[in-house]
Order: C-alpha cells, then structure tokens, then sequence
C-alpha cells in the first residue's frame, strides 16, 4: 500500500529519466557522436521489446492458469533467432539494401510497389495492435491501483472513474508525447531514432533486472532456496499443472510455438527495432545468442514467482498481478514499486515502438497516397511537403493511442491477458506468407499476395475477432453460436465441423491454410509485372554475388541519390551541383551528399524544380522520392544494361589485349624465322658465290697466263687448257646443279615415272664412276642380287642421284684401302631399298642433317667435305622425293657410312605411261 | 737473292696457277694445303710473303692470321690475304687483324703480281700501336 | 563467401533441432513424474536445453562473423591492391 502521489512522482521521475536519455542521445547522433546505440548490445535490448507487459505480468498469469504452455512463446523467436543466419539476416541484407522503412513497405516492395498491398497490411497491423496497445495500457492501471489500493484492485475489474483519474490515460498522453517529440523530429532517408531506441534499451534493462529481483525475492525471500521451492511445489496440489503437460496440449503448444516466432517477424514493433533500426547486418549474430538468452532468463524467474503466487496467495487472486502482489503481500513495499516500474517500462516500450511503426506505415502507406491525389496539396502555396509528412505522423501517433485507449475502456478486463495478446500474433501472422514468399520464392505476385492477405485476414476476423466480440457482448452473438444464414458448418468457431479445437487453434489453423493456399494459388496462376520480377529477383538472390552487386546498385542509388540525380535530370549538372554543394557545407566536412535530406534541402530542390516541370510534378516526383519509394524500373534496368555494357567492354578489351599479345607473338616468331631464313639464305649466297668464284679464279688465272706476254711451254699450256676446260665443266655443274634446285623447289609437279631396272641403273652409274673411281684408287663394286627388282623411278634422275651418292662416298672415303660398294634389298611389301655404302671415317653425328640441306651452315666449320658443290645431296634428296621416296644416311660409324635409296616397288609387269605416286613420309633427324 | 713466297692454299687448281705465277716471277715458292701446316711452314721457314687463303681445311684463314701475328718473330712477315667472298665486312677484319693486303678471287694475275711486289719491296711497318695485338 | 561444411551444417541443424526438440513428442519423453536435484524433470530439460541451445549458437555465431570477416578482409584487401596508394603509403 502505497501513496499514490509517491508512485505518480516516481514513475514521472522514470519516465522523465528516459525523456532526458533520448534527448541526450538523438543530440549525440545529431553530431555523429552516438556509437554506442549502434553496439549490438543495445541492438539486442531493443529486440526485448518483444517483452511486454504480457510478458511482464501475462506470462506469470499464463503459467499459473496454463503450466508451461507461456515457454512457447519464448521459444518461438529462441528457434526463429537460432536460424538467424538464412532467414532474418536475409531479411536485414534486403531492407538495408532497399531501405525499407517497415513491413508494409517490405512487403509491398517485393510485390511491385503494390499501394494496394501496403495499405491492406497497414489496416492489417492497425487492427491487429490496437488491443495489444489496449492491453498495455490496461496492464500500467491495473499495476497501479494494485500499489495503490491493493484490496480492490486485486481482483480485476473494468476501469473506473473519470479519465482524468484514469492512470492509463494519463500514460497515453505521456506515450504520445514521448513518440512524437523523439520519433517525429525529421523525415530521413531512413527511419532511424537512436534516441528511442537508446530509451527501449534502457527499459529492457530496466524491466529485466526488476522481474529477476522479483524472482530472487520468491527462491530466497519467500522460501529457502531453489530446493525449499521445488519441494513445496511438488506437494502442492495446485501446482502440479506447472511440471507436466496436459492431454491435447499439443495443438495449442505448436500453434502458440509458430505465432511467437511468426511475431517474432511480423509484429511491426519488432521489425522495427530488428530490421528498420538496424545498422550493421552483424549485430544480428550477437543478437542471436544474447536474446535468446534474456528470454530464458525472464522465463526462468517466472517458474518461482508463480510457484509464490499460487502457494502464498489467496486462491481468487488475480494471477496476472502475481508480479507485484508476492512482494506486497510480503511487505516489500519498495521491491513492489521496482515492479511496477519494470511493468510500466515493458508497457511504455511496447507502446512507443509499436506508435513509430504503425504511423510510418500509416503516413507512408494510407494518408499520404491520398493526400497528394488531392489537388489542394499540389499547389505550390500548400507549402512544405516533408512538414505535412511530419505532421500527419503525429496525428497518426495520436490517433492510433487514443484508438488503444478507447478499446481499453470499452473492452472488459474480463480476459486475461495473454488471450488477447495471441489473437493479435495471429492477426499479424497473416503477413508470414507473403513475407516468406517475397525472400525465397520468385513466383510470388502481388495477386497472390494480396488474395493471401485478404482470405488470412477474413477467416482470422471471422474465426477470432468475432466470436470474442460475440463473448463480450457486443455484437455478432448469433452469429457465433449458430453460424452465419444459420449454416452450421460456417460457424466461427467450428469450420467446416472441425471441432473440439481450441479456438485459437482452430482459428490460426483456418486462416493461415486460407492464407497460403490463396497466396500460392493465385500467384501460380497469374502473371507478375516487370518490375515485380525485378524486385522479385532483388530479394530472393539477395545472398548471391551479383544479388549483393545488384543490391549495392540499387543501395548506390537510393533516395539521396535519386533526389540528385532528378535534379540534374531537370536542372542540368551545373544547377544541381551547385544547390547540393551549398547543402553539404551545411551538413559537414568531406563534401558529400547528406546522409539524410533535411526539409529545407527538400523544399528548395522541389522548388527549383518546379520552376522547370511546374509545381504539381515538382511535388509528384520529390514526394514519391521522399515517402521512400525504391528507384524507378528504368533506372534499375539502367543500371543494369550500364553494368553489363561495362562488363562486356571489359571482356571485349581482355579479349582484344590477349589477341593483341598473341598477335605480337605471332609476329615475333615470323619476325624470328625471316631473320633466320635470311641468315640461310646469306650464308647459302655466300657458299654459293665461294662455290663459283673458285673454278672462276683457275680459269681466269690460267686464261691469263696462257695470254700473257711470256710464252709458255706446250706441256704446260696444254695442262692448263684442260684445267681451264675442267673447271668450266665444274662452273657449269654448279650452275646447272643450283638452277636444278631452284627449279625443283618452285614446282611441285610429279615427274613422269616409269619402272625401271635397279640393276641397269647402277650399273650406269658405276660406269660413269669407274674412272673417278680409278683415279683415287678406290675400290667400286656392285653386290649382284638374285632376282630383278623393278622400281618406279625416273630413270635418269635416278642415274644422277647414285652419281651424287658415288662421287661423294669416292671423294670423301679417307681410308688407306678405300673401298665403296652398292647393294640392293627389299624393305616391306611394296619397297626397294638401294645402298651405297663405303668404308670412309662416316660422317660426324651433329652434320647428319645438315649434309642435306642446302644451307649447311656447317659450311662455316672447315671440314673436309666443305670443298665440293656440296648442293649434290640436296638436290637428290629432292629428286628422289619426287619419285615417291625417300633419301637418307642409313647408317654412319667409325667404320664407314651409308647412304639409302628406298623406292617404290613396280609390279611384275612393267606398265607403259605415266605413274603418279605419294610421296613417303621421312621422318625428321632420322637415323 | 730470290725472295720466299709460302703460298696456303687447298684448291688445287689455284694453288697450281699461283706456283706458276710466283715461280715464273722468280720467286722461290713453296706451298702448304692445309692452314695448320701452313702456320708450321710460315714459322720454320721465313719466307718473305705469304699468300694466305682464307677457306682452308684444318684452320681457317681467320685463324691462321691470328696465330702468325701473334707468334713472335713473324713481325716482318708480309701476308697478302686472298678470299673468294667479296664482302667489305672480310676486308676491313682482316686487315684489322693484321692483314697487309687483300685479294678477292678471281683475280688478276698482274695486279697479283704487283700488289706481291709492292709489298716485298717495302719492309714491313710495324702496326701503329703495339699495344692492340689481336683484335 | 566460404563457410566450413561443419559451420554450415551446424547452422542448418541447429534452428531445426531447436525446434524438432521443443515438439509435443519429444517433450512428452521428460513428462516423468521425477525430480532431479529437487527440480521436476520437464522444466529441468526444457530449460538445460534452452541454455544449451543459446550457447551451441553462441559458438555458431563466433564462427560465423569469423567467416564473414575473412571475407570483408579479403575483399578489402583486394580493393586496396588496385587502388592508388598515396606516395610515402608503403
């Protein structure tokens, strides 16, 4: 029992403390000085919010009348929290990207900006939280009359007396004032308020510390000790509900456990403080461990409290008020108080987010679409557009607690508490489909998502909101009990003759089925507009890469930038940058665009605007800009086509750089090879005017002596005629030889061949050799074979390529008994192999393929082979190609070489007229 | 006193105009095929000018140049270069290696014959700077 | 970004076994009439099993933003390779 002046001076005290933190906060944040409201510590305490005074007082009332059944709506959003890292992270990634200002914008983002389907959630929400408001209201009157005069309040009754002694409507005047001077003072690009959210925080702690102090008071307090409680609980009859579960309770048990965690999202006070107040995605993974851990704490203490309750107090005592009547009861008049503040702050919390959130959705999403149809607000004399904004979210911050204030007064406080409270998560449950469509489905429309809506919010009204309007007496009584045009199996609370549910079961179940199958439905079955696949593509690959990239385009581009960019579009560049210029002065160091743009800003460009695009579309434009719609479709998609122009010209210049460097490359390696062909080719003119210049100097030596003035003797004079005869013979072999060559590489005509005697040929060749032979005393013979061996050959040819083959093996054979002789084989079916062979010193391993080049540039090297044509080789070579074989040093050692002729066989029967044949392939370095 | 000509040469042919052409000009000739045996000759016998082919078996012109001017006692030898590549590159290396006089073939058997006087005539200068030996 | 296979598995079984755990059939498994340390069983487990839960995503977490972090780290690292250094910046 308490004064009531000293509760009232105690809670203004508190209340005033948090009016004095939010001013000191949104100062701080106003000077970028407020780090610690972006801490994921604080970001965790105004998720408590979720706490409300149900929580504070309902869950204590819920577990006394219902056992365990309140965990569930603790570990709803325990689960949701737990699963954070694809679902709310999602969520958060998305709204930051799109800047989402609360779930009927979400919503209505990903379903092409449907204005339609944001003001059916706003009406949606507002209906769903005006009694949740009510009770929060009802939930501070009731905990003060019980401070106050405990006798009468502990039973609960309906409110009483005039307004101006109501507590609850002084709250309610006290609430408005706080939302709307902390959450009205500027329209932001975001709907940030540090200042509120710093003050939930506050609360959160606040709220927490005082329920564990009630708790403490009951296990210690009130009992001696965790064991002195369990054991008197066990005994008690009364309290056996609270360590087991009811027969069928798991109907309600899943469905209060799917609500809580559908609230967890849904409620548009959470997705405030979770996605619209977020600053940093990853406040989310501290967030995940840490609320949860506050809820099981708060659960855990009100397992004792209520083990007080029922145990100490009177049997017709209101379980809801456990709270403060166990210490009361007690004497502990001060604990009590605590109490008392810790509910007002669940209360007063829950009433200040939930205000915020339901007038943006309300200014953003109902007033202000008709507003601006309306003409009056379109002449340029209507003034200030953001200051309308403003003003109407007052009126809507206003407007919605006095709707919370009258169901409180109407309603009677009969239900308890936490009924009320589950018809409400059910009502905002209704937006999990489409919310959950809109992140993982891409089929998902607006047509759907509003058949959803529409069909989930009906049956929810039908089943729930009307039956308990039938209970209090209001309305709908026949209705409820016997169904609509008396049809029995319409009835609210027995659908389709599904009975002996739980009425909440019964009307979640209903709605919800209602709910997806239309969503899923109608969205399979029409078509989506283009901007809605774009968003839809937006939202659903937000976790992809080039989601992120298409995110962080359209977050490049948002509200600031798109004001800037309209300006530029109309004013030109120069105007648009010197207005901005001016601004960002104002607003700070580093020249950039404001963070956020203030109304002056607003105004001005507006009004520059409509110098060039008249007023009306001025306003049009800027307003749809500010009220925070995303970017136009053809933005995006301009957007898009500059990305993919940028990443086709970079491909297209990586390619055209790697062409570039092969190119180059390719050039080097031409470049390379003309160098060398050029220096074959020098050193092939070289030897080849050495070749001519020699016989060239006897000649003309001996001309000149046997012309000269001294007579010579005829001995000599005759020697050097055949000398000069020789040589001439010689200069004109190596004329014919080289032009043969040349001759021979320009056409590659197949000779006429014909079949040919191998043994006829050779020995043609030997004779012609014979003398050389003599000369150089070498010893030339002819291995006779057995049977003839016919070739295709050019006969003649062939005749000067064993010639070659004789000369060269006569010539260069250094053996004291030199001998060289000719063999002929078979090889294979269809070849023949001649050999000319000799007993020479072979020829050296690193010149075995240069011999048959034209360009030796072992020429360079003095050997004893460089005197000589030396093209001899290399033009049989090339002959006996032509022929269709090959030419090639079969073998070569320190005991002899040997050189092979391999031919194509004829037949038997020699045929007349020309042959052609294919050339055999030589390998390359053979030996 | 009949002058020494050492002719190296491995064209037999060129070799055999060349003795011709020496002897009926009165010099005592003598005559070497291969560039090895002719750096040997060249060294053992003095002779007063040396006809020095540059394609030769063994060792080449090039080299055989480099070995004679590098071996002491041949300072005086005169050495009259004969090659059958008419490229300026050859003439201005051999000459930078020592060479005293340059004979593109075919030749001229007069102008032979008087670039061998000229040069047996005039004993041999010694090279401007002492110091560039090989170069 | 790269998330070890046990950090991922560990996100995906975690929400799921939460919530298969807190499940009318699996609940009624403790709905013994038995008291450890005094404490009846059922409240007992649900909330060992709360705390258990809340720190298994604690360690999820840590792993988590460890693995993000990496990412930010590694795309800012490869940012700052191609940008401009400011002269005397090495």
């Amino acid at each position: 029992m308490m004064s009531s002046g000293f509760v009232v001076i105690v809670a203004t005290l508190y209340l005033g403390g948090l009016f004095v933190l939010a001013f000191v906060t949104d100062r701080r944040a106003a000077r970028g000085a407020a780090g610690f409201v972006s801490s994921p510590v604080v970001y965790t305490l105004s998720l408590a919010v979720y706490c409300t005074s149900w929580t504070f007082y309902g869950a204590v009332g819920s577990a006394a009348r219902n056992g365990l059944e309140f965990l569930t709506i603790y570990l709803g959003p325990t689960v949701v929290l737990m699963g954070w890292w694809f679902f709310l992270r999602k969520l958060v990634r998305i709204s930051n990207a799109q800047r989402i200002t609360s779930i009927a914008d979400f919503i209505s983002a990903r379903y092409g900006k449907s204005g339609g389907i944001s003001a059916l959630v706003t009406i949606i929400a507002l209906v769903g939280i005006t009694p949740y408001i009510a009770l929060q209201l009802k939930a501070v009157a009731a905990s003060f009359d019980v401070l106050v005069t405990p006798e009468i309040a502990a039973i609960a009754t309906a409110p009483e007396g005039g307004l101006l002694a109501d507590t609850a409507f002084w709250v309610a005047i006290a609430m408005g004032a706080f939302v709307i001077l902390f959450g009205t003072r500027h329209i932001g690009a975001r709907e940030r308020h540090p200042g509120i959210v710093a003050a939930i925080a506050l609360e959160s702690i606040v709220k927490l510390f005082a329920f564990i102090a009630i708790g403490l008071f009951a296990i210690y307090g009130l009992h001696d000790g965790v064991r002195d409680l369990f054991d008197g609980a066990i005994a008690n009859d009364r309290l056996q509900h609270m360590f087991t579960l009811p027969d069928g309770f798991e109907g309600r048990w899943i469905t209060t456990l799917f609500l809580a965690g559908a609230a967890m999202v849904c409620l548009p006070r959470q997705f405030q403080v979770m996605v619209v107040e977020n600053a940093d995605e990853r406040h989310l993974s501290t967030a995940s461990w840490l609320f949860p851990l506050y809820l099981m704490l708060i659960s855990l203490f009100v397992v004792p409290i209520t083990i007080s309750g029922l145990s100490v107090l009177p049997p017709d005592a209101n379980p809801d008020l456990f709270v403060l009547t166990v210490p009361l009861s007690a004497g502990q008049n001060t604990l009590a108080l605590l109490a008392f503040i810790g509910g007002l702050s669940a209360a007063t919390s829950m009433v200040i987010v939930s205000s915020i959130a339901l007038s943006i959705m309300i200014s953003n999403h109902l007033v202000m679409p008709i507003l601006l149809r309306l003409p009056f607000f379109n002449r340029p004399q209507a003034g200030n557009l953001s200051a309308t904004i403003l003003t109407v979210r007052r009126l809507s911050i206003a407007s919605i607690l006095l709707l919370g204030f009258v169901y409180y007064r109407i309603t009677a406080s009969g239900d308890p508490l936490a009924s009320i409270g589950l018809i409400s998560f059910a009502g905002v449950a209704q937006f999990l489909p489409a919310l959950v469509g809109a992140m993982f489905w891409a089929r998902g429309n607006r047509h759907g998502a509003m058949a959803g809506l529409i069909a989930g919010f009906g049956v929810w009204a039908y089943t729930l909101i009307l039956p308990s309007l039938a209970q209090a007496g209001w309305a709908f009584h026949d209705l409820a009990a016997h169904g609509p045009w008396g049809l029995a199996f319409l009835q609210p609370t027995q659908l389709f003759g599904v009975e002996g549910f739980d009425p909440l079961v019964h009307g979640v179940f209903w709605s919800i089925t209602a709910n997806v199958v239309a969503y899923v439905f109608v969205s399979a079955l029409t078509e989506q507009s283009p901007l809605e696949s774009l968003q839809s593509a937006l939202f659903v690959n937000a976790f992809r890469p080039d989601g992120a990239r298409m995110l962080d385009a359209v977050q490049r581009s948002a509200t600031d930038r798109d004001v800037y960019r309209l300006a530029q579009r109309v004013l030109g560049l120069e105007r648009a940058k010197r207005i901005f210029d001016d601004y960002s002065h104002r607003a700070g160091p580093g020249g950039q665009t404001p963070a956020s743009m203030d109304e002056s800003l607003i105004t001005h460009v507006e009004r520059e605007l409509a110098g060039s695009v008249g007023a009306a579309s001025a306003r049009s434009l800027v307003s749809r800009i500010v009220k925070g719609e995303t970017i136009s479709v053809e933005s995006v998609i301009d957007i898009l086509d500059r990305t993919q122009q940028a990443i086709n010209t970079s491909k297209a210049l990586q390619a055209k750089s790697r062409e570039l460097e092969e190119t180059a490359q390719q050039l080097q390696r031409a470049n390379d090879e003309l160098k060398r062909q050029d220096r074959l080719k020098d050193d092939f003119l070289s030897h080849v005017s050495h070749e001519l210049r020699t016989p060239m100097t006897s000649i003309r030596s001996f001309s000149e002596i046997l012309l000269s003035p001294t007579p010579t003797d005829d001995a000599d004079a005759r020697r050097f005629l055949e000398i000069i005869q020789q040589e001439s013979e010689r200069l004109t072999r190596l004329l014919d030889q080289i032009l043969d060559l040349s001759r021979l590489e320009q056409e590659d005509g197949q000779d006429r061949l014909e079949t040919v005697d191998c043994a006829e040929v050779i020995d043609s060749a030997v004779a012609t050799m014979r003398g050389a032979a003599e000369r150089q005393q070498v010893a030339l013979s002819v291995k006779p074979s057995d049977a003839t061996i016919l070739v295709l050959a050019d006969r003649d040819q062939l005749k000067q390529v064993l010639v070659n083959l004789l000369s060269n093996a006569i010539k260069f054979n250094d053996n004291a008994e030199p001998r060289v002789w000719v063999e002929t084989e078979g090889a294979g079916d269809d070849r023949v192999r001649i050999l000319v062979s000799d007993n020479g010193s072979g020829i050296a391993e690193d010149e075995r393929e240069i011999i048959f080049s034209k360009y030796a540039r072992g020429w360079n090297v003095t050997s004893a082979r460089a005197s000589g044509t030396g093209l001899g080789l290399a033009i049989s070579r090339q002959l006996v190609e032509r022929m269709g074989g090959v030419l090639d040093l079969a073998h070569s050692s320190a005991a002899g070489a040997c050189f092979a002729v391999t031919l194509v066989a004829a037949v038997e029967n020699p045929m007349d007229g020309p042959i052609t044949v294919e050339p055999l392939r030589r390998a390359r370095g053979s030996d | 006193m009949a002058r020494s000509v050492l002719i190296a040469e491995d064209e037999p042919y060129i070799l055999e105009s060349l003795m011709f052409l020496m002897s009926r000009a009165g010099y005592r000739v003598r005559a070497e095929r291969d560039g090895a045996k002719a750096v040997a000759a060249a060294v053992h016998s003095q002779p007063d000018l040396m006809i020095l082919d540059i394609m030769m078996p063994t060792l080449n012109g090039f080299e055989a140049l480099k070995q004679l001017r590098a071996t002491p006692g041949l300072e005086a030898l005169r050495i009259l270069v004969l090659s059958a590549k008419g490229q300026e590159a050859d003439r201005r290396r051999m000459m930078a290696l020592g060479a005293d006089s340059f004979v593109t073939k075919p030749f001229s058997n007069k102008d032979l014959l008087a670039t061998v006087e000229t040069l047996i005539a005039e004993p041999r200068a010694k090279p401007a700077n002492a110091a560039s030996d090989t170069s | 970004m790269k998330l070890r296979a046990s950090t991922r598995d560990l996100a995906i079984i975690l929400p799921f076994g939460a919530l298969a755990i807190f499940l009318p059939p699996y609940l009624r498994v403790f709905d013994q009439p038995v008291a450890v340390l005094g404490i009846p069983l059922l409240p007992l487990a649900i909330f060992v099993a709360w705390l258990v839960g809340i720190l298994l995503t604690l360690l999820l977490a840590r792993r988590l933003t460890r693995a993000s972090a990496d990412d930010v780290e590694a795309d800012r690292t490869s940012l700052s390779a191609g940008e401009d250094k400011p002269p005397g910046d090495r």
